[in-house]
């Protein structure tokens, strides 16, 4: 698969463990820290509390994302796997979209918000991935790609045929939330709900960590390692599509996050996922944080008002995976 | 069959992939510590299906597999891994790990949720690093090594988890002879000294009969002989089970005559 | 790796240096933001320009005029608004997009104005000097506006009445359907709105080829931009099914106003009139007619 074994080839131990994380939490204050101070408006202390509530969602959408990503291309034993192919990202597009439809006719109640139909939306595709992916209860890798795949296209034709009875107008209004972007006042409760599905989502995806890198030598090996590959796979699956959904209602489909992040990260950490899940979520987190922030600040000499943080995203996936596909040809690995 | 002294015992194992084409079809079998018991076989006759029951991932449709007397469904994973340890047929991982941590993987059912190595765990795998003679090459990975020294340390892996039984599926079937010669002399070496109970499904019924303490012959799903070589390497054993007609080479005095098809 | 990460740190603390603009004068009056072309125009047309301190990227503007862009209706940013310190921020939207700015300045004062029919815009009016407490001023430019309307009513009252389709764009091009300031300007100017026939649920109707001529109407309008006019009306005065191309009926406007409502539509109403009854329907106009 990936790369070098990375500096902590030997044995991982608890004190390396704490340090690490003390490093990683440390070094995502400090990245938060001077985001805050960046910015057009005069300085004052509702500024501030405005950009850190938003960098705050930046870094759960972020850790969530990288996090998730990383757990599933552990789990599926693939480096292309990210938590879209769950087909949660369409999902919570249907949700958004049929709300849009809907609230050119009637009134919406209150509670019916883009985040929560975005989240919605999510959940019941999980579902529908699930159900269509499992046998017996149980999930394997193959069909549960198959079933992301399936369910990714059926959303996108439903979302096409949407488009048909929704004005021009609101489907612009769409097609910017599709990009994924941070909405400009922070809604609390949702961030709160979000944050701890996600860092709920987190503790399940670390205690799942040393799984995955036994599963790697094969499920028979891993089984009689002591892994229950089942169990294993459901909370994975239970976990990455509750912490994406949590990220798509705070800043809708941001792309590339659970792709990118989790292949720097092991080229930095090594190929152990309990390293790889753990700094993934964190480098995720900065690395939203930094892209909420230059979107932010450069928008407003381009043109436009903000920039949605998912173009810059997707602007810097495409390079890196030439680049990581290039690197691949040198190195001669299949 | 399953009396005392055997740590590993199957009793009619039935099993069949799908309705009305047996696999196995009633095999018993008993594995006791301090000994090396060899599956031999020709293609088809369910000696990998007979380990996956053996090791608890397939389900018999009748019989049971005891595991020190008690039932491989009442263990769960973690208990059943310290007291079986599988290694497979390929050694491969999908991912670039080290040696190192990948005998450090044995120990997953020992340590807690991060798997976090203390200094136990660590000198466990350094034992069974020396017993597969694989210390040399604990910071390379796996793709790095031959076939050979990757079959070692998978065995390495499995010794980690400190088992009273090893499962071995045709762990010498890609290899050279003398790498192949290698291993048997240390799944001998292992079951006698460790002591353990070494169960290895081998191909190859010569190297087999010159190493394994016990042989057991199988043919379409049932157990045809069973016993030490001596008993077992025979021309009308062998001609039943493999449905060939066989030469006896006589070799060295007090080995088993070599097995040689017509 | 430490060594990439703190470049990165310092790139992050030169760009919040970087990145503050410089402040906008202080003075007297209302600091009005418009986010909506629309709104935009309405300003300038009551005479409310040089209150306006931000507009967004797609307003267009008097010749001559510049004023800071402040983005768009979809990427609000509410630090960007806040850097030329509004007093009011006028939108065709929920005020809710702008909580961000409300959430910083619970000052700043957001209010909707819907501009979707004609009606809308003696209305919106009367709104705006509302909020600035310029009753007087609106009320002018509210009556104004009236008086220019009832008078091309009056001159077009009981005249025949042709099928009248405005467009946008040649190849699928969007039609105006019911409940938007064309369809009523097309019934003030003594038309019947041939857009109610094209077959949609929405105002602006993305249509094709085959529903506007069903929709069969006698008088064509296409708005295009000024490059493409000619070809515009050659594609449109190319189907000969069109009742309208077989009369030489199709007109091809090109000025952006007809479809960003505004009290200038009572000007444009004039020539509407023109292009459905004929040049004699209303006063002597300037230019040729059918095409502004």
């Amino acid at each position: 698969m990936a790369d070098a074994p990375g500096p902590t080839a030997g044995a991982l131990s608890a004190g390396k463990l704490a340090a690490i994380v003390v490093a990683l939490l440390a070094a995502t204050a400090a990245v938060g820290g001077l985001c805050s101070l960046a910015g057009l408006a005069e300085m004052t202390p509702q500024v501030w509390l405005s950009r850190a509530l938003r960098l705050l969602a930046a870094a759960v959408v972020g850790a969530s994302l990288a996090a998730g990503g990383a757990a599933l291309q552990g789990l599926l034993r693939n480096p292309l796997a990210e938590p879209y192919i769950l087909g949660i990202s369409s999902g919570a597009g249907v949700g958004v979209l049929l709300g849009l439809a809907a609230s050119a006719r009637v009134a919406l109640p209150l509670w019916a918000s883009t985040p929560v139909l975005a989240f919605a939306g999510a959940m019941a595709t999980c579902a529908a991935v699930y159900a269509i992916a499992q046998r017996r209860g149980r999930l394997d890798p193959y069909s549960l790609i198959l079933s992301g795949v399936i369910v990714n296209s059926f959303n996108g034709a439903i979302m096409l045929t949407i488009y048909l009875y929704v004005d021009r107008y609101r489907i612009a209004d769409f097609a910017y939330w599709a990009m994924g972007q941070l909405p400009d006042s922070t809604n609390l409760r949702l961030l709160a709900v979000c944050g701890a599905c996600a860092v709920g989502g987190w503790g399940v995806l670390l205690a799942s960590a040393a799984g995955f890198n036994v599963l790697g030598l094969g499920d028979d090996v891993a089984a009689s390692s002591g892994v229950s590959v089942h169990r294993l796979r459901l909370a994975t699956f239970a976990a990455v599509g509750l912490m994406t959904a949590a990220a798509v209602a705070l800043a809708g489909p941001v792309g590339f996050l659970g792709l990118i992040v989790p292949h720097l990260c092991r080229m930095a950490f090594g190929a152990d996922h309990r390293l790889g899940v753990l700094a993934s979520g964190f480098a995720g987190a900065i690395f939203l944080m930094a892209a909420e922030t230059l979107c932010r600040t450069i928008g407003p000499y381009l043109g436009a008002g903000r920039i949605p943080v998912g173009i810059v995203t997707a602007l810097t996936g495409g390079p890196f995976f030439i680049y990581l596909l290039r690197r691949r040809f040198r190195e001669g690995v299949e | 069959m399953s009396g005392a002294g055997h740590v590993l015992a199957a009793e009619g194992i039935a099993f069949e992939y799908r309705a009305g084409q047996p696999v196995l079809a009633g095999v018993s079998l008993a594995a006791a510590p301090g000994r090396l018991t060899c599956l031999l076989g020709p293609n088809g006759s369910g000696k990998t299906t007979l380990l996956k029951c053996l090791l608890g991932q397939l389900s018999p449709r009748a019989g049971r597999v005891l595991l020190d007397g008690r039932p491989v469904a009442d263990h769960s994973p973690r208990e059943l891994a310290r007291l079986v340890a599988y290694v497979p047929q390929f050694p491969a991982s999908a991912f670039r790990f080290t040696v190192r941590q990948i005998v450090l993987m044995g120990r997953f059912a020992h340590t807690g949720v991060l798997g976090l190595a203390g200094p136990r765990d660590l000198a466990v795998a350094r034992e069974a690093m020396n017993m597969t003679q694989t210390l040399g090459f604990a910071d390379r990975t796996l793709e790095e090594l031959s076939g050979g020294e990757a079959q070692r340390v998978m065995i390495a892996r499995a010794l980690a988890q400190q088992p009273s039984v090893v499962l071995l599926d045709e762990p010498t079937s890609h290899l050279d002879i003398k790498n192949q010669l290698r291993i048997y002399e240390m799944m001998r070496r292992l079951a006698h000294d460790w002591p353990m109970a070494v169960v290895c499904v081998s191909h190859d019924v010569n190297v087999a009969a010159r190493f394994a303490d016990d042989l057991v012959l199988m043919r379409a799903g049932r157990v045809v002989a069973t016993g030490p070589p001596r008993e077992v390497i025979r021309e009308d054993v062998l001609r039943e089970a493999y449905d060939v007609e066989i030469d006896l080479v006589p070799a060295p005095p007090d080995d088993v005559p070599i097995v040689r098809a017509r | 790796m430490p060594k990439t990460f703190c470049i990165f740190l310092c790139a992050l603390a030169a760009a919040g240096g970087c990145s503050k603009p410089a402040r906008p004068p202080k003075g007297a009056g209302p600091r009005i933001v418009s986010f909506s072309p629309g709104i935009t125009r309405t300003l300038w047309d009551m005479g409310l320009g040089e209150h306006v301190v931000g507009v967004t990227r797609f307003c267009t503007l008097p010749p001559g005029v510049e004023r800071p862009r402040l983005g768009d209706m979809l990427t609000v940013n509410a630090e960007a608004i806040l850097a030329v310190r509004p007093t009011v921020l006028f939108a065709q939207t929920s005020p809710s997009r702008f909580q961000g700015v409300r959430d910083i300045d619970p000052a700043v004062g957001v209010v909707e104005l819907t501009m979707e029919e004609l009606k809308d815009v003696p209305a919106a009016i009367e709104r705006i000097g509302q909020v600035l407490a310029r009753p007087k001023l609106a009320a002018r430019a509210k009556a104004g506006f009236e008086a220019k309307v009832a008078a091309v009513r009056r001159s077009v009252a009981g005249r025949p009445r042709p099928r009248v389709l405005f467009v946008m764009g040649t190849d699928r091009p969007t039609a105006a359907g019911p409940g938007t300031f064309v369809a009523d300007m097309i019934e003030a100017a003594g038309g019947i709105n041939a857009g109610a026939d094209v077959s949609g649920s929405t105002r602006w109707r993305a249509t094709q080829i085959e529903a506007v001529l069903k929709a069969a109407p006698d008088v064509l309008i296409c708005q295009a931009d000024p490059a493409a006019a000619p070809a515009a009306g050659a594609y449109w005065r190319g189907w000969r099914d069109l009742p309208a191309a077989k009369a030489g009926r199709v007109h091809v406007v090109t000025d952006p106003r007809w479809t960003i409502p505004s009290p200038y539509l009572a000007e444009l109403l004039g020539r509407l009139a023109e292009m459905i009854h004929g040049p004699a329907a209303t006063q002597p106009s300037k230019g040729r007619g059918g095409d502004g």
